[in-house]
C-alpha cells in the first residue's frame, strides 16, 4: 500500500519539476573595444557619441597643418557632407554638432568655424544692412562673408550580422572623418572610430 | 478502526484540502503575470504633436497605449504610424515609427516581461510585441516613407537596410533577406541623391532575386506606391494552439494597379507580396518552448486521467471491502482513493493553468501585396493629384482612389492604399476620373494592366485564381474536445 502511495506524490514532484525556464538569453556587450557596458540595442548610443566626439577633437588638434598656423585656419564643420550609409536611424548633427562646439572650446582661437548653415540668414541681415532697412550694427562691415579653407566630410557605415538559429545580432560600427582642403582637395587629416556590438535576445523573441 | 461513516465525512473536507494544495502548489511556479507588470501609459500622446489636438483617427491608439502600456506599445505605434501616414503627416509617423523601431532594436535579454511569457503558466501574448520579422520589416517600410520628407535621405535608406535586416531572421537560408521593395526605393532614393553608382548598385540586387523586376530610370524622379489587399493573418494551430500559422486573408481580387495624373497613364508592378515575407519564415525559436509547454500540459493531463482511474478502482476495492466488512482494507482503500483523487484534480487544474497558445497578436492594417511604378515629373509645374486605380485579373477597373503625395527636393513619393488603415474617409474616391483616363488611354481594353498580372504572377509564382475568400479561410482552430474527468467515488452507506 505505501509503494502505491508514493506513485502519486512522485507525479506531483514531476510536474512542478518543469517549473524551472531554460535560456534566458545574453545581455548586450561591447565587443572588441575598450569602454563596456550594458546597453539596450547594438547601434550608437549616446555614449559612441560622446567618445568619438573627444577622440577627433584630441586628434584634430594634435594635427600640426590645422592648427599650427601662422593664422586660424576655417573650417566648416557641418553634416552637409557628412552621410549614414548604416542601417541605424540616427541625427548625424549629434555627432557634429559635439565636435564642433567641443573643438572651437578647446582650440582657443587656433581654428574659426565658418558657419554654412547660417549663410541665408546672414546674408538677408547684410541685405538689410545695406539697403537701410537697419543700422549698420556695431562690427565693422566686411565686403564678404568668411570663405572657408577646409571643410569636414564624413560617414557612418555599419556592417550587420544575424544568426538565424541563435537570435545573436552583431553590429560593427565605423564612423569616418576628413578634413578637404577647399582649395586643392586635399585631405589634410582623418581619422576613425569603430566599434562592435552584440546581444542575444531571448529566445520567446526568436 | 474507523468507520465508513468517518471516511465518508473525511471526503467532505477534500476539497477544500484540494484547493489548498493546489493553491501552493501552483504558487512556487511563476507568477500568472499581467498583475504584475509595470505599466508605462501615455507614449504615443507624449510622441504627438505637444499642445495639438490628437486627430479622432489617433485617439483609438492614445487610449489603447495608456491601457495596454509597454507589452502591444510596437504594435500601437506602428498603427498609428500608418495612420499619420494616411493623414499627411509624416513629422508625427516618423516619432511614432521611430520609437517602435526603438523598441524593436532593443534587446530583451534577463528581461522580465519576456522570463514571464517562457512560463508554463503564462502565454506567450503576454510578452512584449515586437511583432514578427514581415511586421518588423514593415515598420522599417513605413519609417522610410515617413522619412523621405527630411531633406537628407540617409535616414531613409537607413530605415530600409533595417527592414531589410528584420527579414534575415528567416530561418530557411532561402528566403533571408528577400524582401526587394527595401533595395528598390533604396535605389530610387540614390537617385534622387544623384548617386548612380550606389543605385546601380541597389537595382542590381533586386534584379539578381527577381529578374522579371522593371528598375527605375536615373531619371525618375517619381515614385508611385500602391498597396492592395488586406494584413496576412495569424492562426493558432494545434490541439493545444501551440503552433503558429499564416493564412492570407485577402481575396486576390485586385491583381494590378493604374496610376493617372491627368491625361498620364502609368501601370504598376507587383514589387512585394507580404504573405510570403511573413509564411517564409520557417521554424521559431519560440516554437521549441511552445512545444514544451504543450507537452507539459499532455503529461499533467495523463497523469490527471491515470490518478482519476486509480482512484476509481481504490473506492471500487474499498467498496468490496466494506461489503465484506473488511473495515481496516476499506479505510486503506478509501485513503487510496482521496489520495488519486487529489492528484487527478490538482494535475487537472495545473493541465488547465498551463498556456502553450501561440501568440496571435497581429498587424492588421498591412497590405498584402505592394505594387509600384516610377516616371520622370516637371516638380516646378502645377501637378494635379495622381490616383490609384485597383483591377481584377482582366483589368477591369473595380475603384480608384486619390493618392498622398510627399516630396523630397526633386523627388516624390506618391503612396496610395486599397484598404485604409483607419478611417476610410482618409482616402478620397477618384473612380470617375480615373475611370476616364484609362478609358481614353486604353480606348476601351486596358490590355497592359492584364499582361502586367501575368508578369506579377510569374515574378511571385502566386495562381492567377482569386485567393481563397475571408469566410473560406480555416478559422481560429479551437482545440479538440477534451474529456473531461469527473470522478465519483462510491461509498457504501
Amino acid at each position: 500500500m505505501r509503494t502505491h502511495a508514493l506513485l502519486p506524490l512522485s507525479a506531483i514532484a514531476l510536474l512542478l519539476s518543469a517549473c524551472a525556464t531554460p535560456d534566458t538569453g545574453k545581455p548586450v556587450t561591447y565587443q572588441d573595444v575598450n569602454s563596456t557596458g550594458v546597453v539596450a540595442g547594438v547601434g550608437v548610443e549616446s555614449q559612441d557619441v560622446t567618445a568619438v566626439t573627444d577622440a577627433m577633437v584630441k586628434d584634430i588638434l594634435a594635427t600640426p597643418e590645422v592648427v599650427k598656423r601662422s593664422q586660424a585656419a576655417r573650417v566648416i564643420l557641418d553634416a552637409a557632407y557628412f552621410e549614414n550609409e548604416s542601417s541605424q536611424r540616427i541625427n548625424k548633427n549629434l555627432l557634429v554638432d559635439r565636435l564642433r562646439i567641443n573643438l572651437q572650446r578647446a582650440a582657443k582661437g587656433k581654428l574659426q568655424f565658418v558657419s554654412r548653415e547660417s549663410a541665408d540668414m546672414v546674408a538677408q541681415e547684410r541685405d538689410m544692412k545695406r539697403q537701410g532697412v537697419t543700422d549698420a550694427g556695431t562690427l565693422k562691415q566686411a565686403q564678404a562673408t568668411a570663405g572657408a579653407d577646409y571643410r569636414l566630410i564624413g560617414r557612418i557605415n555599419s556592417l550587420d550580422a544575424r544568426s538565424a538559429q541563435s537570435g545573436a545580432v552583431e553590429r560593427y560600427t565605423q564612423i569616418t572623418f576628413e578634413l578637404i582642403d577647399l582649395e586643392n582637395s586635399l585631405s589634410i587629416w582623418s581619422n576613425l572610430y569603430e566599434f562592435k556590438k552584440g546581444g542575444q535576445d531571448d529566445a520567446i523573441y526568436r | 478502526m474507523r468507520s465508513i461513516a468517518d471516511l465518508s465525512a473525511t471526503l467532505r473536507f477534500v476539497p477544500h484540502v484540494l484547493a489548498c494544495a493546489v493553491g501552493l502548489t501552483l504558487s512556487g511556479c511563476a507568477s500568472t503575470g499581467r498583475d504584475n507588470k509595470p505599466v508605462e501609459p501615455g507614449r504615443i500622446e507624449q510622441l504627438l504633436e505637444p499642445n495639438a489636438e490628437v486627430p479622432a483617427a489617433l485617439r483609438p491608439y492614445v487610449l489603447r497605449d495608456q491601457e495596454q502600456g509597454r507589452r502591444d506599445r510596437v504594435l500601437n505605434e506602428a498603427m498609428a504610424g500608418l495612420t499619420a501616414l494616411e493623414l499627411s503627416q509624416p513629422e508625427t509617423a516618423q516619432r511614432l515609427l521611430s520609437d517602435a523601431q526603438a523598441l524593436i532594436e532593443t534587446i530583451y535579454a534577463h528581461d522580465p516581461a519576456a522570463n514571464r511569457a517562457r512560463s508554463n503558466f503564462v502565454p506567450e501574448a503576454d510578452k512584449d510585441f515586437k511583432g514578427d520579422p514581415y511586421e518588423r520589416a514593415m515598420v522599417g517600410y513605413y519609417l522610410a516613407l515617413a522619412d523621405f520628407s527630411d531633406p537628407d535621405l540617409d535616414n531613409a535608406r537607413a530605415d530600409l537596410r533595417f527592414a531589410e535586416i528584420q527579414d534575415t531572421m528567416s530561418a530557411s537560408e532561402t528566403f533571408q533577406s528577400d524582401m526587394i521593395i527595401m533595395p528598390f526605393i533604396r535605389g530610387w532614393l540614390y537617385n534622387c541623391s544623384g548617386r548612380q553608382a550606389q543605385a546601380l548598385d541597389e537595382f542590381k540586387a533586386v534584379n539578381k532575386a527577381r529578374p522579371g523586376i522593371k528598375v527605375p530610370a536615373a531619371t525618375d524622379n517619381v515614385l508611385l506606391i500602391a498597396e492592395v489587399g488586406q494584413a496576412p493573418g495569424k492562426i493558432a494551430s494545434g490541439r493545444l494552439q501551440e503552433e503558429l500559422r499564416y493564412a492570407r486573408r485577402d481575396d486576390g481580387r485586385i491583381r494590378g494597379v493604374t496610376f493617372t495624373q491627368g491625361t498620364q497613364l502609368l501601370t504598376g508592378q507587383q514589387i512585394e507580396d507580404v504573405y510570403w515575407q511573413a509564411s517564409t519564415r520557417g521554424g521559431r525559436a519560440v516554437d521549441k518552448i511552445l512545444a514544451g509547454k504543450a507537452s507539459f500540459r499532455d503529461t499533467a493531463e495523463n497523469i490527471a486521467t491515470g490518478a482519476a482511474v486509480f482512484a476509481q478502482i481504490s473506492a471500487n476495492l474499498a467498496n468490496d471491502a466494506a461489503r465484506h466488512k473488511d473495515s481496516d482494507d476499506a479505510g486503506q482503500y478509501a485513503g487510496l482513493a482521496v489520495l488519486g483523487m487529489l492528484v487527478s484534480v490538482g494535475s487537472d487544474i495545473v493541465a488547465a493553468s498551463t498556456h502553450p497558445e501561440a501568440d496571435t497578436r497581429t498587424w492588421s492594417t498591412l497590405p498584402d501585396r505592394i505594387y509600384v511604378a516610377t516616371t520622370h515629373a516637371d516638380m516646378d509645374a502645377e501637378r494635379m493629384p495622381w490616383s490609384l486605380g485597383f483591377h481584377d485579373a482582366k483589368g477591369e477597373l473595380q475603384r480608384a482612389v486619390e493618392m498622398k503625395t510627399f516630396r523630397s527636393g526633386a523627388c516624390m513619393l506618391v503612396w496610395g492604399r486599397q484598404y485604409p488603415g483607419s478611417y476610410p474617409s482618409n482616402w478620397v474616391d477618384a473612380s470617375l476620373r480615373h475611370e476616364e483616363v484609362t478609358h481614353k488611354q486604353c480606348k476601351g481594353a486596358c490590355t497592359a494592366v492584364a499582361e502586367q498580372t501575368l508578369v506579377d504572377a510569374q515574378n511571385f509564382k502566386t495562381p492567377l485564381v482569386p485567393y481563397a475568400a475571408a469566410s473560406e479561410l480555416p478559422a481560429k482552430d479551437e482545440p479538440s474536445v477534451r474529456f473531461r474527468r469527473r470522478i465519483f467515488l462510491t461509498y457504501p452507506d
